[in-house]
């Protein structure tokens, strides 16, 4: 059973959507009980950062995510800010903590080098991946769908995939069983629904 | 480089969808009849829009929203009658991936940025329906483009540009259902003075006006909503069109 953490942001159902098209078993949820229970976690995202990690407080989510993630090292999967949230720091709208999951990592806003490309970075976008498990079978210049304006900055070794928008920047990344995507696999047609996929039978 | 879109727009009234001339709406089939026949592969996103005339019932909204969302895995922009934080949150719960606001962004335009502190401003589209004037001035309009706000169209698109929105999502009520291609002008002039994507919308009666806007402007997406583009193959005919117009678009993973 896959657990999407639901901390009061994100496109929940979308994601429950995609994953039982792929005959998944998922529900939604914040209860202790299912989290501990459960065989992988998704952290979904549609949200500003500083919210994104108060709600977390909130609801208390941080030492049980801390425990099941780090100490026990079951896969988590962080979908746009989801995965943001994974950071050290980041820096929309203010200073503000993460998770602190990935070393020497921040969110930052995406200045792209052309003064013309427009901000949020909106739409689908080729991305360019390294070999990693999530992407199996899934062609290199794979599209999937992005809606962001900050992005993940960290260590290279990290960096599963890319993408370019006048400038390189991190469109996925892997520390141990610490998945994350800046595009949305749920709502990336075929390629997204196989990303998901890999994640789930991995 | 992002892709641009092509986008269909699916306008709720009540329990049916809607076609829609000069913002005059006429009921065209009932949901439960075709929701189940949508096929979502040949487009890039979805807008779903509330255009009941009078109450626009959000908690039946969303489920329709819930329907329609089940089996569609592409993005999906909903709004018409969003009027809170708590509103947004309701419609992102119920498949929606980013939300559209109108008349409430007027009325309350403090709406734009607390939404965007929540969620960010990438979930905050702002759609703005607009009116040539006697003069040639592009005016505002607000409730189902009834109401005139005396609002230019371009200081809006700034206003809310600078309160958070992400996006603009841009219809001439002038050239709606008409089927005489966009108001060209005025979508070149938004894009041109706004930093954030513009979807164009209103006026699409023909494949060749898709390819026209995308060309001749540097708009982000391009949105049609007559819904006899759902019937037979219309919408892989589109993405075909503009693939063979040479145009930037997401590649279909399907086979022509």
């Amino acid at each position: 059973m896959i657990v999407i953490i639901d901390y009061g942001l994100g496109n929940v159902l979308s994601v429950l959507n995609a994953l039982t098209a792929i005959g998944c078993q998922a529900i939604i949820s914040n209860k202790k009980e299912d989290i501990l229970n459960a065989s992988k976690l998704i952290l979904p995202g549609v949200g500003a950062f500083a919210q994104g990690m108060k709600n977390l407080r909130e609801r208390n989510l941080i030492p049980i995510l801390n425990n099941e993630v780090l100490v026990k090292k079951k896969p988590i999967l962080g979908i746009c800010l989801g995965m943001q949230l994974f950071v050290e720091k980041g820096f929309e709208e203010g200073t503000y903590n993460g998770l602190g999951w990935i070393k020497n990592s921040t969110v930052e806003k995406i200045i792209p080098s052309d003064s013309n490309l427009k901000i949020p970075h909106v739409g689908w976008e080729n991305t360019t991946h390294k070999e990693n498990i999530l992407f199996e079978e899934l062609p290199s210049d794979s599209e999937f769908y992005f809606v962001h304006s900050y992005y993940l900055k960290c260590c290279e070794e990290f960096i599963t995939s890319t993408f370019n928008y006048a400038g390189d920047f991190t469109s996925s990344i892997q520390v141990e069983n610490i998945y994350g995507t800046q595009f949305h696999p749920e709502k990336s047609q075929k390629n997204g629904l196989k990303l998901l996929k890999n994640f789930v039978n991995m | 480089m992002v892709k641009k879109r092509l986008i269909l727009t699916l306008l709720i009234n009540q329990e049916s969808f809607v076609n829609s001339r000069n913002f005059k709406i006429q009921n065209i089939i009932n949901l439960e009849t075709i929701v189940e026949h949508l096929n979502f592969e040949a487009i890039d996103e979805l807008v779903i829009l509330n255009v009941a005339r009078n109450e626009k019932k959000l908690d039946r909204f969303c489920e329709h929203i819930k329907e329609i969302s089940k089996n569609c895995f592409i993005p999906i922009a909903a709004g018409g009658g969003v009027k809170s934080v708590d509103d947004f949150n309701k419609l992102l719960r119920s498949g929606a991936d980013k939300i559209i606001i109108n008349t409430s962004a007027i009325e309350n335009p403090s709406l734009i940025s607390d939404a965007k502190n929540f969620f960010g401003s990438q979930c905050v589209i702002v759609s703005i329906d607009v009116k040539k004037n006697g003069s040639g001035i592009q005016e505002v309009f607000s409730h189902n483009g009834v109401v005139n706000t005396n609002k230019n169209v371009f200081e809006w698109i700034k206003t809310v540009e600078q309160l958070g929105a992400g996006e603009i999502f841009l219809t001439s009520i002038d050239m709606d259902g008409i089927g005489k291609g966009y108001d060209i002008d005025l979508i070149r002039k938004a894009v041109e003075i706004t930093s954030i994507p513009v979807i164009a919308s209103g006026g699409v009666g023909e494949l060749s006006h898709l390819s026209k806007g995308l060309k001749e402007t540097d708009v982000s997406a391009v949105s049609l909503a007559n819904l006899f583009h759902f019937i037979g193959h219309s919408l892989v005919k589109a993405k075909k069109h503009l693939i063979q117009a040479g145009l930037d678009v997401p590649e279909p993973l399907w086979n022509f």
